[in-house]
């Protein structure tokens, strides 16, 4: 345990001095700021761009608007940001070959595999806290929040989400062993969730439910329920995944 | 012409901390690029421009992939 912490504090180092914490709070500051500012400005911007006369019934921006637009920027914008950040978890060490030392030192494989992942796990935390407590204090201010559900189990299930993209992208990167390897591999991944997500019988399992079920969940359209089975496979899925990666960077050739 | 200095003075308390965020990371980035000249492809005007006028991508980007050490400076 005492290595598992000795790790964990040099990957804690290296990602500050590779100015992921500077880069992670910078960018979801931004994302949660501009979600309850785009919805506020929506209506305003298309205003002034309608040729004078024109008559339009534009309804007032609401706290839904702002949480649509966390949903919306969040999983996309956020996302996307958040796996590049984290790609070269692995590809890195193999190539530079600095793990070499300490493995030949006695430092567990499997250490390795389950600090980095719990590192990538802390900062996602750290991300989607970020944006999700900055994007609630200004809707709290600027709209009446009382008639959404489940605001906090959304929030979750966009999470875990996240965690088991993470996870995919650990495995791809450590297989390849390249820093395009895991990008390709959660690209891959993502496609293949879309092609399912086509058929609707895959609507109560498919863990892209948990990206695309918020707003429903919010409107009180779908139940915590309803998205019960793809959050359990999600979690179950990402377990597998780091499983996979454990087993898999035991066998391989550093 | 007020009506536009109202509708900027409603948005002020959105404004303010994006465009500190925003030309914040943009200025760190371009300061880093100027004083670690190494880079793992591409060159300096190109990391510039790039950190300078992609907004928060540019920067991500840089960090990640553009930035080299002293050491591997091989390509």
């Amino acid at each position: 345990m005492n290595q598992w912490f000795g790790f964990f504090k040099k990957e804690w180092f290296e990602s500050v001095k590779t100015y992921k914490l500077l880069l992670v709070v910078v960018i979801f500051s931004i994302l949660g700021i501009l979600n309850p500012f785009t919805a506020k400005i929506t209506p305003v911007l298309l205003e002034q761009f309608m040729p004078a006369g024109t008559i339009m019934d534009l309804p007032e921006p609401t706290a839904l608007d702002s949480w649509l637009q966390f949903y919306k920027n969040v999983p996309q914008m956020g996302l996307v940001v958040f796996i590049l950040l984290f790609s070269t978890m692995m590809s890195k060490e193999l190539e530079k070959g600095t793990l070499v030392i300490l493995l030949t030192k006695g430092l567990r494989r499997s250490t390795v595999i389950t600090t980095k992942y719990m590192m990538a796990i802390c900062y996602w935390t750290l991300a989607i806290l970020l944006s999700f407590t900055i994007t609630y204090a200004y809707t709290a201010f600027y709209w009446d929040q009382s008639t959404l559900q489940h605001l906090f189990f959304a929030a979750s299930c966009l999470y875990i989400f996240g965690l088991l993209l993470i996870a995919v992208t650990l495995w791809g990167n450590t297989y390849f062993a390249t820093p395009y390897g895991g990008i390709l591999v959660t690209f891959i991944g993502m496609i293949g969730l879309f092609i399912t997500a086509i058929f609707p019988q895959s609507k109560s399992w498919n863990p892209l439910e948990l990206a695309t079920a918020p707003p429903q969940l919010l409107t009180g359209d779908l139940l915590p329920a309803d998205v019960f089975v793809s959050y359990l496979l999600t979690l179950g899925l990402t377990l597998v995944f780091v499983v996979l990666t454990v087993v898999h960077f035991k066998r391989k050739l550093v | 012409m007020n009506n536009d200095l109202d509708l900027l003075l409603e948005y002020l308390p959105f404004l303010i901390p994006l465009i500190i965020l925003q030309v914040g990371l943009a200025i760190f980035s371009a300061i880093h690029v100027i004083r670690h000249p190494y880079y793992r492809f591409g060159n300096q005007v190109m990391w510039l421009l790039i950190v300078l006028f992609i907004q928060f991508i540019g920067p991500l980007v840089y960090f990640v992939f553009g930035r080299g050490d002293r050491h591997s400076r091989a390509n």
